[in-house]
């Protein structure tokens, strides 16, 4: 079976019943994290055709032919993505373990949304559970990469 | 344990496999509970994504939704937040999270029927299930879980919501904003001049399937719509409710539910 994860093409192998979340951290994605395998805590969240969702309760025989990202995919050349930036500026970043799925929601978020209101950016990491930053930060984060964002789109 | 995973390109050569595999297969919409809770007589997955059924349209007085449209489409398509009250919407947003809503389908919760907050707002608008079991069938959603249709051998391909200006509300009750309900309420009400002329109230997560409670729902036909009247069909959906305990709630809790959620609801569509 053929996978393209962050615009790489993978032929693999795989059981009919591994989840994508598995299959992506065989395949050395070790940022998708594994947090519940249980579909409660966003931790495994990665974009397939630019939606979230969460990779442990994802088949992975359905995410043939789709676009996978990975927090791997945000950035690029060795630069961070704005979103990555602003969670380590504003301290969004505590142990690490909720992150990279809280990026993965909130890179969909603003590709819709521009300008998200607090209340768009809290429904928007509602499905990604953190138990140290109280939220505050990633909330924060998130509104400063939208700024960051639309400055460099010219906007 | 599952051994094989089937993309099947349509409706038809589901529905044929479905058969020969017996309860061997499974349909798969989403795929978010079968992929974490495989009943263990399921060998063969057949995934119905490729099966053209995604689309969502507006014609003849109703909005029909293909089934394996996610519930994140249906909250992005405009016109179903503008028939009843936009309770399809305001439900939607309170089912688990946008990573659950931009997976889960339609059609996978009402196939599943339990567990699902999407399936008593459907009931309690006059929803209709289109299905194929060997040849094309629509039946209102409610004959379908009354005659155990849902459990025969069937591809469900859709659902048919009536646009017709009944008002409706929504209630949960949940520990978190995006846990499975204790228990969540649904009610339809049609007005003709000021008076309830047709009414149905539907109590799901008992935890059992989600079903309309009559008596509460004809008391209100043909009477005038106040406070006392609503009070009235809230403590005799508390009294005919069916539920019982599981480690979410006790069944005294829920008919304490029962009666509280009926009642906001039905304030909610009478302001």
């Amino acid at each position: 079976m053929k996978l393209e994860v962050n615009g790489v093409a993978f032929d693999l192998e795989l059981a009919p019943s591994e989840s994508l979340l598995d299959v992506l951290r065989r395949l050395g994605f070790k940022g998708v994290k594994n947090g519940c395998d249980n579909g409660d805590c966003g931790a495994c969240a990665v974009l397939i055709d630019g939606r979230a969702v969460t990779s442990c309760d994802y088949p992975a025989p359905a995410a043939a032919d789709t676009d996978i990202l990975t927090v791997e995919g945000l950035g690029s050349d060795g630069e961070l993505h704005p979103i990555q930036a602003a969670f380590l500026d504003t301290g969004g970043v505590q142990c690490g373990f909720c992150t990279p799925g809280m990026m993965i929601s909130a890179y969909e978020l603003l590709s819709h949304v521009p300008e998200p209101s607090d209340g768009e950016i809290r429904e928007a990491l509602r499905g990604n559970l953190c138990r140290c930053t109280g939220y505050v930060k990633p909330v924060e984060a998130v509104r400063i990469a939208a700024a960051r964002m639309r400055e460099a789109a010219g906007g | 344990m599952i051994t094989e995973y089937v993309r099947s390109d349509s409706v038809e050569e589901a529905y044929g496999l479905l058969t020969s595999l017996g309860p061997r297969g499974r349909l798969m919409g989403g795929g978010t509970d079968l992929s974490l809770h495989p009943p263990a007589e399921v060998d063969t997955i057949i995934d119905l994504s490729g099966a053209s059924l995604g689309s969502i349209t507006l014609d003849d007085g109703a909005i029909t939704v293909g089934a394996t449209a996610t519930l994140t489409e249906m909250l992005e398509y405009e016109p179903l937040g503008a028939v009843w009250s936009g309770v399809v919407h305001t439900m939607l947003r309170c089912v688990a999270s946008p990573l659950h809503r931009n997976a889960a389908s339609i059609g996978g919760h009402l196939a599943r029927g339990r567990l699902s907050d999407v399936v008593p707002v459907m009931l309690a608008i006059d929803a209709s299930v289109l299905f194929y079991d060997g040849a094309p069938k629509q039946m209102p959603l409610r004959e379908f879980y009354a005659t155990r249709r849902n459990r025969q051998p069937l591809v469900v391909t859709g659902v048919e919501i009536p646009v017709d200006g009944g008002k409706a509300a929504f209630r949960k009750f949940a520990r978190t904003t995006y846990d499975l309900a204790i228990l969540n309420v649904a009610c339809g009400i049609r007005f003709e001049d000021d008076v309830v002329s047709s009414a149905r109230i539907v109590v799901g997560e008992r935890p059992s399937l989600a079903v309309e409670l009559g008596e509460a729902s004809e008391v209100l036909i043909d009477r005038p719509f106040d406070e006392e009247l609503v009070g009235q069909a809230a403590r005799i959906a508390r009294e005919t409710v069916d539920v019982r305990s599981d480690p979410r709630g006790s069944a005294d809790y829920r008919r304490h539910l029962t009666e509280v959620l009926v009642r906001r609801c039905l304030l909610e569509v009478g302001t």
